[in-house]
């Protein structure tokens, strides 16, 4: 299991956090999510079998938000 | 564009308030012609914002309070109601002026700690002495920190001594003396003395970041009440329009559904409850005790039966041997020898402190240990010197077909009774000797204990792994409810479970480490340390960092008056919607008049909220 954070812009509507948590949560391999709205933050938990940091930032960002990998910590 | 005009939201709030005011003075200056003007020219500079903010959130399939300002407005234009077109725009705009300045001002107590961050290191590379960002920090630096200096990163002392002023990771400002070989804290600072450390934790990593990380999100996690009240919002705000359509169907007066499209606004219920949790998180993190999140506290505030583990949490964790008494042949410093050298693998509290003790005594601890054996919970085994050594308790013994003789058993039970830990050291087969280790009872445990009793903790059980009569000493001098000895770690999980089936809201609080698996079973698992650890910042649901059960107290208190505060909010903020519209309904409340009293109500709620920053559990704590 990695676990990665993703910074994006801050959501300030209510709904939108959880709009993206329910969009991130149902994508294949994701286990986990995350989302902070007010400080733009998402943590995700994956199964790096299944799918990969990149293909996630890449899935958000087709959303339209500007999104950093901030960091992925690998867990044995 | 959009960034633009966000950018610039208080220019366009002052411009439009300009505006309004020139448009009910022009008729007095004799230019009544361009009152209208003016104010058409204020509601639509004022709602460009409002209307960019309803429109993405549409996008992100999200109705806002926006989207219900931004009807209103356009009704109001079209039925040339230009005076409280304008002012309600004005209004929506200065109260979301002022929400923010003082949503700040609930985050201050973080933005406290965050001031704390250090900026600069002075580190010692290739002999050179440099000073550098802190960024540039890498473990395995040298750094130098002086007499009134900030510990840029996570280290160990190598060379010199200090107190050091902790506040920012424990809450506690009473500096702590510390030398080589001890840990020090990012965001922590030197009172008096000078020292050199080894950076082994940098950036991100250090525990000081992630505090802060971990009181952010906390900050933002919703409680069960939120989420609800989020979902809530999500169908009330499009049933509002659609009242408000019914309204105008059945009355057939635009004015008046406009103004109910205003007055329902949720503004107040949405803010109020993570309001009070923004603040009463921000207050227990300047007190050292991070809480995770609207959901822990709200749980928090409903415990009532706490089990503690004893060592560590109760007392202080660290234990002294007392008393050798010698069975053998052999001198007592030989036996202290033996025994602590193969007690140099334990990495249980009591083998530690036999260690020391022989450390203490300068014995050499050197040499091989061969098919040393650690038996969870009893004790330790193993051959040096070519004897056999059993270090344990008495289920050990047992074990291991040991005798213990009416003597033996006798001193043993009669040093328990008098608090101690009595540890069985058999030699070949035989007892050898007993060492008794004792482990004080925290200063401030009374005075805690009594207020989580006062504040409404019905039960308090403590479980320990230690033997029967010291833990009875304890459980009686502390008046605890109940206690259990003798326990492994699984029967700790066992005994939590069957207090949560039989009702009870369960608080565990200990050490983070032997205590993980019971303290993950709780309602809320509470982790004590100085400075936590990584383990039990990940695992447990409140956080002690100053390892003071006063906190705890503090802790118990805070949640109960964060629910209290929230439910104060939410309650006052639906009374303010059935008032206004009752007061729409019988023509009292008006567009401009509805808005100010939904704004106003807004404010209302952050200033109770902000009543948190300042709370304090007990009037006498300055050492919290």
């Amino acid at each position: 299991m990695n676990r990665a954070l993703f910074q994006i812009a801050s959501l300030d509507c209510p709904g939108c956090g959880r709009n993206i948590e329910d969009k991130l949560s149902k994508l294949s391999g994701v286990t986990s999510v995350k989302v902070f709205p007010g400080l733009g933050r998402i943590r995700i938990e994956f199964d790096e079998t299944i799918t990969n940091a990149e293909s996630i930032s890449n899935i958000i960002r087709s959303w339209g938000h500007a999104v950093e990998l901030k960091k992925i910590t690998k867990e044995a | 564009m959009i960034k633009h005009i966000n950018k610039h939201r208080n220019h366009i709030t002052a411009i439009s308030s300009i505006l309004i005011v020139s448009g009910f003075a022009l008729p007095f200056l004799g230019y009544e012609s361009y009152k209208d003007t003016a104010l058409i020219t204020a509601t639509i500079i004022a709602i460009i914002p409002i209307a960019i903010k309803a429109f993405q959130a549409i996008r992100m399939k999200a109705f806002s309070i926006e989207l219900l300002v931004t009807i209103a407005v356009i009704g109001a234009l079209y039925i040339h109601e230009y005076t409280e077109s304008s002012v309600v725009t004005f209004l929506f705009l200065f109260g979301a002026y002022l929400e923010a300045r003082t949503l700040e001002k609930t985050r201050s107590s973080l933005k406290a700690l965050i001031d704390m961050a250090p900026q600069e290191a002075d580190v010692i590379r290739e002999g050179e002495n440099l000073t550098i960002p802190v960024e540039e920090v890498v473990k395995g630096d040298r750094v130098v920190i002086r007499s009134g200096g900030k510990m840029p990163v996570d280290g160990r002392i190598i060379s010199g001594k200090a107190t050091i002023n902790e506040a920012a990771i424990t809450g506690e400002s009473r500096p702590a003396s510390k030398a080589v070989d001890d840990i020090v804290y990012s965001g922590t600072i030197v009172d008096n003395g000078y020292i050199e450390i080894i950076a082994e934790k940098v950036g991100d990593d250090t525990t000081f970041a992630k505090i802060i990380e971990l009181v952010e999100e906390a900050q933002e996690s919703k409680s069960k009440t939120q989420k609800f009240l989020d979902k809530f919002a999500q169908y009330y705000t499009p049933a509002v329009v659609i009242l408000a359509i019914i309204v105008y169907i059945l009355t057939r007066n635009l004015h008046l559904a406009i103004t109910f499209l205003v007055v329902a606004c949720p503004g107040a219920l949405v803010i109020g409850a993570p309001v009070s949790n923004v603040a009463g998180i921000g207050n227990g993190a300047r007190h050292g005790v991070l809480v995770k999140g609207g959901e822990v506290m709200d749980r928090l505030s409903k415990v009532d039966t706490i089990v503690f583990d004893k060592t560590g949490t109760l007392t202080k964790g660290m234990p002294e041997v007392t008393d050798i008494k010698n069975f053998s042949g052999l001198e007592v410093e030989e036996l202290l020898r033996l025994v602590a050298k193969v007690e140099t693998i334990s990495e249980h509290h009591l083998g530690q402190t036999i260690v020391k003790e022989a450390k203490k005594r300068n014995l050499n601890l050197e040499g091989e240990i061969i098919n040393g054996k650690v038996v969870k919970g009893n004790g330790i085994k193993a051959e040096i010197d070519s004897l056999v050594l059993a270090i344990g308790n008495r289920k050990l013994m047992d074990a291991e077909n040991i005798q213990i003789s009416d003597e033996v058993s006798d001193y043993a039970i009669g040093r328990e009774k008098a608090g101690n830990t009595a540890i069985f050291a058999a030699i070949d087969g035989q007892v050898a000797g007993i060492f008794s280790i004792t482990d004080q009872i925290r200063e401030d445990a009374h005075r805690a204990l009594a207020e989580l009793r006062k504040n409404g903790i019905k039960k308090m059980i403590m479980l320990t792994g230690d033997n029967r009569h010291t833990a009875e000493l304890v459980a009686n001098e502390l008046g605890l409810d109940e206690f259990q000895a003798e326990l492994l770690p699984e029967n700790k999980v066992e005994f939590v479970k069957k207090l949560k089936e039989a009702g009870h809201v369960v608080a565990m609080a200990g050490d983070g480490i032997n205590d993980a698996p019971a303290i993950a079973t709780a309602d809320i698992g509470l982790a004590m340390g100085e400075g936590g650890t990584d383990v039990s910042m990940e695992t447990a649901d409140v956080v002690l960092m100053a390892d003071k059960l006063m906190q705890f107290s503090h802790a118990y208190a805070l949640a109960k008056a964060t629910v209290r505060n929230m439910k104060q909010n939410t309650f006052f903020a639906v009374a303010v919607v059935f008032v206004l519209l009752a007061g729409v309904l019988s023509d009292y409340v008006h567009l401009a008049s509805g808005m100010f009293i939904h704004e106003a109500s807004i404010l209302i709620v952050i200033l109770n909220a902000m009543r948190l920053i300042r709370f304090k559990s007990t009037n006498s704590s300055p050492n919290l």
